[in-house]
């Protein structure tokens, strides 16, 4: 897929400028326009339209409740409830077609937990309760009973996600976000921004590599895991980058009968079904940034890591053929993976939605809703989500979740 | 293992009853079925870089077909050789996997044509003696279908080529071969050529637990010229080209449209 060739924006200045137009800026977008209706410019600036490389396109499309966060577990929850009425939400903007239906697979995670781990994972199968999520806490018998294709020999037992938990269609949720946007008044052009210009604490405008010069009000960084080349353009500067995840689809000479949950084992390994195929991934060996141009694959990964640790957790996993694979970017935050909301303090129009470090597919809805009331009310209105603000980047005060994958 | 170079070819040590077969199954690396190929930016190949490849799945075919023939008890041993770069030790690790004894890498980078490999393979089985080869009936990569038809010819053996179907009795092959519009079954007296259609069989995933298995399993090294053969190509790709894009549909208004243009534009009515 060729990257579509640029274009020029109608205007020379706009209202809002967002800087990249996948999951994260579309939601933004979308909110923004609704909020503010078309009495607000708004720019979105997209690199690469086909999305070929771009992490939501990439991602394994999963949504869950199990963080150990509360503010995590409510993000997932408005999550939950967008995909759920995706397809009414976006009724009035696909007029002689069906709105796009997110294929909700509601099959849960099963976090597998360490005899060590059982008091912790309690905890946070508490917090989730209390929370409103429906996950529950399985000892080995009762983790064995329900999905008996599970090795429990070494595991102290499972928190399950029975409900509100699962995968769906991540470029479903893209392409509505930005068709609902685009029809509300909302620009978006194939373009890059090549530079910013900050005088007295503000971006003035952005450059494009075509060359025109456009004005903002404000200016958010939707780049992905290219956040800090956004960010670096205003002279700022936050520690997110590229880190590289590889996801394998693979065909088992044995299937897994029942309805299998997204299986998060104790060396970090997930797998989870795909219609008959079986779709995996990992942490990788070796874990750092990577160019932002890199997606090379290492099949090393699957057959002496990955594979190793799904035919110990499954046994049934003896006998496998990979059939696809490919690599996506999480835009990492190398502080404590958490995204990073909010204005910058002394750039004051900047605003980051950055630093999701994997859960910026599902964190989309609350993120794009948070940013737009940022910048419509100047607070939040919802879901406070200022535990995420810019200011615990320079304080280098980690913002910790501790159920990551 | 000893290396006699010319066995007489019309002493074969298959004899049932008194020494059981020993099965030759050449196996090709090739860009995995699942790749969607690009091709080179000079036109003169496709890009083969960072990209996953895998046995030929004919060739696996083929692999399966020998090991079911070695677990009916009709064989006694399962050669697989592949003439290929270093790499192809993957591919004939996977074949050890499913069930392979041993296996011979012919080590080359030269782009190998079903000549070159015909020849090579010649020379495998003057030194190993088997009573049977089974090919696949085309490299998914060059899709030549001749390497099996090349090698019948170079060691005047019979050959069933297609074959959906292979039954051993005595000294005696039935392959029912897949032909146009139907089925039709030869008997070969062995040593034989066989190559093996899509329908043969089911290949076995290679397990895990086989996979390290197969890792001790013997696997030799040899060159082209240890056979006597010579595999530098001798054809020049000129031109290498995608398929055509899919055309874009049209929406028809009425039944008598769509009549109209089937008859008229699609040609089919
Ligand atoms: N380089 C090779 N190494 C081993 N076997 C090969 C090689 N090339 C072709 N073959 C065998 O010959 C069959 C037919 O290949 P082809 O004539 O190239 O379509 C394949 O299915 C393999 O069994």
């Amino acid at each position: 897929m060729a990257i579509p060739p640029y274009k020029a924006p109608s205007r020379n200045a706009y209202d809002i400028v967002i800087v990249g137009g996948a999951v994260i800026g579309s939601s933004t977008a979308y909110w923004l326009s609704q909020a503010l209706g078309s009495g607000a410019s708004i720019l979105v600036v997209e690199r690469d339209s086909s999305y070929e490389f771009s992490s939501t396109a990439l991602s394994t499309s999963a949504i869950r409740q199990q963080y150990s966060n509360p503010i995590n577990v409510k993000i997932s929850q408005f999550g939950i409830e967008i995909i759920r009425g995706f397809q009414e939400r976006m009724a009035p903007f696909y007029t002689n077609e069906p709105a796009p239906d997110l294929g909700f697979k509601e099959h849960g995670y099963l976090y597998c937990c360490s005899p060590e781990g059982v008091n912790a994972a309690r905890e946070r199968v508490e917090l989730q309760r209390s929370l409103g999520a429906h996950t529950v806490f399985l000892e080995p018998g009762a983790l064995k009973e329900r999905f008996p294709w599970l090795n429990v020999d070494d595991l102290g037992g499972g928190s399950w996600g029975s409900r509100e938990e699962g995968w769906f269609d991540s470029m479903g949720l893209l392409n509505g976000f930005r068709r609902a946007a685009r029809a509300s008044g909302v620009e978006y052009i194939d373009n890059a921004v090549t530079d910013l210009d900050v005088s007295e604490g503000r971006v003035v405008s952005a450059r494009l590599s075509t060359g025109q010069t456009v004005r903002c009000g404000i200016l958010v960084n939707a780049a992905g895991p290219r956040a800090q080349q956004v960010a670096a353009m205003a002279g700022l500067s936050i520690p997110v980058a590229p880190y590289k995840r590889y996801s394998f689809v693979f065909a088992s000479a044995n299937p897994i009968p029942g309805r299998m949950p997204n299986v998060i084992d104790l060396s970090g390994t997930f797998v989870r079904p795909e219609g008959e195929l079986f779709l995996t991934g990992n942490t990788p060996q070796g874990d750092g940034p990577a160019d932002y141009d890199d997606f090379e694959i290492h099949f090393e990964e699957f057959d002496d890591y990955i594979w190793p640790a799904l035919w110990h957790r499954i046994p049934a996993f003896d006998a496998l053929k990979l059939q696809t694979s490919w690599t996506g970017h999480y835009e990492y935050n190398m502080l404590d993976h958490n995204g990073i909301v909010g204005f910058h303090p002394q750039v004051t129009n900047f605003m980051f939605a950055n630093g999701f470090s994997g859960h910026g597919l599902q964190q989309s809805p609350a993120v794009g809703r948070a940013v737009s009331e940022l910048i419509v009310h100047g607070a939040f209105q919802t879901l406070d989500l200022s535990p995420f603000s810019y200011e615990r980047i320079p304080r280098n005060e980690p913002f910790l979740e501790e159920a990551v994958i | 293992m000893s290396r006699v170079k010319t066995e007489p070819t019309s002493a074969p040590n298959f004899i049932l009853g008194k020494m059981k077969l020993k099965i030759l199954v050449p196996v090709k690396r090739v860009v995995d079925a699942n790749v969607k190929v690009r091709v080179k930016a000079d036109g003169l190949g496709v890009e083969l870089a960072n990209v996953k490849m895998a046995m030929n799945p004919f060739d696996e075919i083929a692999v399966e077909e020998a090991i079911r023939i070695k677990e009916a008890g009709k064989a006694e041993e399962i050669i697989v050789v592949s003439i290929g770069p270093l790499q192809a030790q993957e591919t004939l690790r996977t074949a050890l996997a499913m069930g392979a004894d041993r296996a011979i890498l012919v080590k080359t980078d030269e782009q190998t044509e079903p000549l070159g490999v015909a020849k090579v393979l010649k020379g495998v089985v003057e030194a190993e003696a088997p009573g049977l080869v089974i090919l696949g009936k085309q490299a998914i990569d060059d899709d030549s279908n001749q390497t099996g038809q090349m090698l019948a010819a170079l060691l005047g053996w019979a050959q069933g080529t297609f074959a959906s179907k292979i039954v051993l009795e005595g000294d005696q092959a039935k392959v029912t071969r897949e032909v146009d519009g139907g089925l039709q079954t030869v008997e070969l007296k062995m040593p034989a050529i066989v190559t093996a259609d899509l329908r043969l069989n089911q290949p076995r995933y290679a397990s895990l637990p086989n996979i390290m298995k197969a890792k001790k399993k013997p696997l030799d090294e040899k060159s082209p010229a240890d056979y006597g053969a010579d595999v530098k190509p001798r054809l020049k790709v000129i031109k290498t080209e995608e398929p055509g894009g899919r055309k874009a549909g049209v929406k028809v208004k009425s039944v008598a449209e769509l009549v109209e243009k089937l008859k008229n534009e699609a040609g089919v009515l």
